[in-house]
């Protein structure tokens, strides 16, 4: 029985492996405060956040799944945490019962096992009832599938099966095994068979109407050969046990995995509340194909940004059609890498099944995003800096499949802005062309007025907005790059006033 | 009977017990100890340290090998020593066991196992086309035992008795303290019917098992003991017989056959190792070997100590080539630091003594002279000594190298002189490099002495230098010529393939 809240047709897998290119964008991308968001009062909320963010979904069936699930939860916030609270009742039960996984004896394993599985199938009776009495509510055919496979699995006449054979383990009139000789004469595959009917001294009758029969008496004073005959028991029983504890292994996974998929749908909920508490607005994304080149937004917004600064925070609107290459240039701490982590983020929220951070978006999902930050301060011609660039690139471009985004910014700025900007040049080059979808926020004057002049209907030159002010606005606006950076707007802020006149300020 | 080696061409012969002193230099003792690692029973490490001497012997291994490399040939020598250890394993249960029906059962096993190892080999290599001398030889030994009246009468008595043992089934009652043993029992099983029920509830998901607790222990406890007993009266006749059996076939293993399982070893150890290679795209090759002729040629090959190593890492390896013609006898290698040179100088050693076991070598195509000996001059950490002690301790043995060469000698120096003054190690190397010339040995002279390649008409200069097409990695190669220079960001970009044409190619659809 499987839980299927996440995917349709099979379960999240949450041992799987973030590579650590995935693990980069997360850091590149602050996702920790989206997360804390998340969290609420339960750190599971944000590992399962974390995971189903980080793996994401290409597929745009498996993204629409999990938003009509999502929706179906918003609409019914305490419903879900009812069900997340019952099945982690139910796993619970798994820590009182202290079952004996360590213990190698037949014997206790089953007297463990055999009250915990009774409390599981308790479990399984009372999430079936919770499901009975919420169906009707429900929209989404990932809930109500749900409720169709519960149906399914727990009937009642089963559940009464179950209750009687667990009853029958209790071998109140002694066990009947039989064996061959194995390796060594010892003995092996060793069989239980049927016990006596209640009220007959059944097996000893059954051996006297047979001609030959010996019997071994052990003495009350033999102990150890009162501990081999338990082990001879255990080798007999260890089938039945081994029954047992695996079956409720395999009830405790599944209230694990209904746990972690309700998890994440929980952390969505916390995230919805936490925005909606400082007025930001989130949405639903409409979907367009890996193989299309969409992203049209209203009042997009770097979701962490907004939490971490608990307020609204600049919002940008997004117009680009038919658009492989982005290049984002203008003024030092004008809003580029804000921007840049609100697409990025705005794609991993979409393609996990979330909501994103704006009012509008429609945006064309990707094979997987990936980051690669470069660090201006470090603006040094160290080689270890570029070495070290270069490497993390190779990775990027290594896990790299047709219809991935890289986001780049400030990228190849650790060697000189000739060479930088001729590294920069031919590995966007060669990644639009292998149908590689790119943002880049750069200061390589060069390589971005190559893009500009090359006049290709699929690169977008956007702008860090400075008015003739010289204010910022924080927005990224459609418009050329131009060929300062305006770092001295920066240092007249803090300086109050330019030593000299700056040449290139006419 | 007496069989013939698949080692020796001409037995017998004396073995090395302890490694040639070149073997930490070139760090052979690395590559033995992975091969042999694992197999100490086989006692394979004086194989490795004894060197054949002439193109005869050498061949006879290849020819071997060759053979052993046939797939069905490879898959039944494997089955046939998984075969002996298992053997080998049960005669060591008899051993330990305490009650005397088990010794005689696991030595049945022992027997069983024996018979069915060899019998096994005797024919699967009928059907094989066998080429070589050493094991057409070995056939023939083979299938005269196996036809004997002995074996096959073993084989008979081995089979029906464990034929009679495995039928026997009992019945067990456990009420408190008793325990009831029977020839009949109710045949239903309870524990498959209970896991009918629960299999809705079955998860892919979910790993353990928990394992299977049937004879774990070697050893009866004297309950198992007394159950036996019972079961040995319900059924005596078949246990009196292998009372019998285990006292008359004490002595059924043929010594002949236990050193060839051993001389086996020598060859499918090996064979393991190359694997270990060619799984990662590297080639090994049978070297052509001659006494007379110092041409010399190697494709693609790799210092397999320091290979290993790095594949086992995830790292990716380099190949080079060499090449000695007409008069070049001795390869001047200069270059940068960490720029593959004693990995070089290692590797040329590497070849020469793995053909001088009649071994395959590392790489895609060998020709190599048989040396009578190789000799090593490489720079001693453990030193203490400083200064002039150093430099007169690495001349003496530089001494003692030349006086003990031959002109059918290899020799390789690595930085002999790097204790002293530019000055003194330029004159000190070209005194040497001279001598060497004159004895006309092939040697490796690795040096930062630059000069010293267009000495004379036997020496060939080698430059390590900048690979540009390594990706990735910021690797060495080892060619002719001087080092070229490159720009600097688009060539270190060019080296993690990240140019514009290699992204282009590796992100080909």
């Amino acid at each position: 029985m499987n839980v299927c809240l996440l995917y349709s047709d099979r379960e999240f897998d949450w041992e799987q492996k973030i590579s650590a290119d995935r693990r980069q964008v997360a850091q590149d991308l602050n996702l920790d405060v989206l997360l804390a968001a998340a969290r609420g009062d339960d750190p599971v909320l944000a590992t399962a956040v974390e995971k189903v963010l980080l793996v994401g979904s290409c597929d745009l069936a498996e993204i629409q799944f999990r938003q009509e699930v999502l929706k179906d939860f918003m609409a019914q916030v305490p419903v879900l945490s009812e069900l997340y609270a019952m099945a982690m009742e139910a796993l619970e039960q798994r820590r009182r019962a202290h079952l004996g996984i360590f213990t190698r004896h037949a014997e206790s394993m089953m007297h463990e096992a055999i009250p915990l599985l009774r409390m599981l199938f308790e479990y399984l009776e009372k999430v079936r009832d919770w499901v009975r009495a919420h169906v009707e509510d429900f929209r989404s055919p990932g809930l109500q599938m749900f409720g169709q496979r519960l149906e399914q699995a727990l009937d009642d006449s089963y559940l009464n099966q179950v209750r009687d054979h667990l009853e029958a383990l209790a071998f109140r009139q002694g066990m009947v095994f039989s064996a061959q000789l194995g390796p060594g004469l010892k003995g092996q595959h060793y069989v239980l068979h049927q016990s006596p009917p209640a009220g007959h001294h059944w097996n000893l009758n059954f051996f006297r109407k047979s001609p030959e029969t010996y019997t071994v008496v052990i003495a009350d004073r033999d102990e150890s050969g009162h501990t081999a005959l338990g082990e001879l028991k255990d080798l007999g029983l260890a089938r039945v046990a081994r029954g047992l504890v695996q079956a409720a292994d395999h009830i405790l996974a599944f209230f694990k995995q209904l746990r972690m998929e309700l998890a994440f749908y929980l952390g969505c909920l916390n995230l919805a509340q936490r925005l909606q508490e400082i007025q930001e607005p989130v949405t639903f994304p409409t979907l367009a194909p890996a193989n299309e080149r969409v992203r049209e937004a209203s009042g997009l917004y770097d979701v962490c940004l907004a939490l971490q600064l608990n307020r609204r925070v600049v919002e940008n609107d997004c117009n680009a059609e038919g658009i492989s290459l982005t290049i984002v240039t203008g003024a030092n701490q004008g809003g580029k890498s804000t921007f840049l982590r609100s697409l990025g983020l705005a794609q991993l929220m979409m393609q996990s099944g979330m909501f994103v951070a704006a009012t509008r978006y429609h945006g064309n999902i990707c094979s997987e995003v990936f980051t690669h930050f470069g660090r201006r301060e470090d603006q040094t011609m160290e080689s270890g800096k570029l070495d070290e660039e270069l490497r993390r690139c190779a990775s990027i471009v290594d896990g790299l499949q047709k219809n991935g985004l890289v986001l780049f910014n400030e990228s190849f700025a650790s060697t000189n802005e000739r060479e930088g900007s001729e590294v920069a040049r031919q590995i966007t080059q060669a990644l639009v062309e292998s149908h590689i979808q790119v943002v880049f926020v750069t200061h390589l004057v060069t390589f971005a007025n190559q893009w500009q002049d090359s006049a290709a209907p699929w690169v977008q030159c956007l702008r860090a907005e400075r008015r003739d002010d010289g204010v910022r606005t924080f927005k990224i606006v459609e418009g050329a790059p131009l060929s300062t950076s305006f770092g001295r707007d920066v240092y007249r802020k803090i300086f109050g006033e330019l030593g000299e006149e700056d040449p290139e300020a006419s | 009977m007496r069989v013939s080696s698949i080692l020796w061409l001409q037995s017998p012969i004396t073995v090395e017990t302890n490694p040639p002193e070149i073997f930490s230099d070139l760090n052979l003792d690395a590559i033995v100890e992975e091969i042999v690692a694992g197999r100490d029973e086989y006692r394979l490490r004086p194989f490795f340290y004894t060197s054949l001497t002439t193109p005869e012997e050498v061949g006879y291994r290849q020819d071997v090998m060759r053979d052993l490399h046939q797939p069905a040939v490879a898959a039944m020598m494997h089955l046939f020593a998984e075969g002996m250890q298992t053997v080998r394993q049960y005669q060591a249960h008899a051993e330990k066991v305490y009650y005397q029906r088990q010794k005689q059962a696991w030595f049945l096993d022992a027997v069983a196992s024996y018979v069915e190892t060899v019998g096994g080999l005797d024919e699967a290599l009928m059907l094989e086309n066998i080429k070589s001398e050493g094991l057409i030889r070995f056939r023939e030994f083979l299938r005269t035992y196996v036809g004997s009246a002995e074996f096959e009468g073993m084989r008979n008595q081995t089979a029906a008795l464990k034929a009679d043992l495995a039928g026997i089934r009992y019945g067990l009652t456990v009420d408190g303290s008793v325990i009831s043993v029977g020839k009949e029992f109710d045949p239903e099983d309870v524990s498959q019917d209970f896991e009918a029920l629960l299999t809705r509830f079955q998860r892919t998901d979910i790993q353990r098992q928990l394992r299977d607790q049937d004879s774990e222990a070697l050893e009866m406890n004297h309950i198992e003991a007394k159950i036996l007993e019972q079961v040995v009266k319900l059924y005596p006749e078949p246990f009196e017989r292998l009372e019998t059996f285990s006292r008359q076939q004490v002595s059924f293993l043929d010594p002949a056959l236990r050193e060839f399982d051993r001389e086996l070893q020598f060859y499918l150890t090996y064979q393991d190792y190359m694997a270990f290679f060619e799984h990662h795209g590297l080639d090994f090759c049978y070297p052509r070997v001659s006494a007379l002729d110092k041409t010399e040629l190697s494709r693609d090959s790799y210092d397999a100590a320091l290979a290993h190593k790095v594949l086992s890492a995830h790292g990716t390896v380099v190949v080079n080539d060499f090449e000695l013609s007409g008069d070049e006898r001795i390869l001047v290698v200069t270059g940068p630091n960490q720029g593959g040179k004693t990995t070089f100088a290692r590797r040329f050693g590497q070849l020469h003594f793995l053909a001088k076991l009649g071994l395959p070598v590392p790489g895609g195509a060998a020709q190599l002279f048989l040396c009578d000996k190789i000799f090593t001059h490489f720079e001693r950490e453990e030193d203490m000594s400083e200064g002039s002690g150093k430099l007169q301790d690495a001349l003496l043995r530089m001494h003692a190298i030349l006086s003990d060469a031959s002109p059918d000698s290899v020799i390789i120096m690595n930085e002999i002189f790097g204790s002293t003054t530019l000055q003194d190690a330029v004159f000190l190397t070209t005194k040497v490099l001279d001598q060497v010339t004159q004895l006309d040995a092939i040697a490796v002279l690795v040096t930062f002495i630059d000069e010293l390649g267009s000495r004379n008409q036997k020496t060939v200069s080698l430059v390590a230098s900048v690979n540009p097409d390594q990706y990735a990695q910021r690797t060495y190669k080892i060619v002719r010529g001087p080092a070229q220079g490159i720009a600097y960001a688009l060539s270190l970009a060019e080296s993690y393939g990240l140019t514009y044409s290699r992204i282009k190619e590796r992100l080909q659809p």
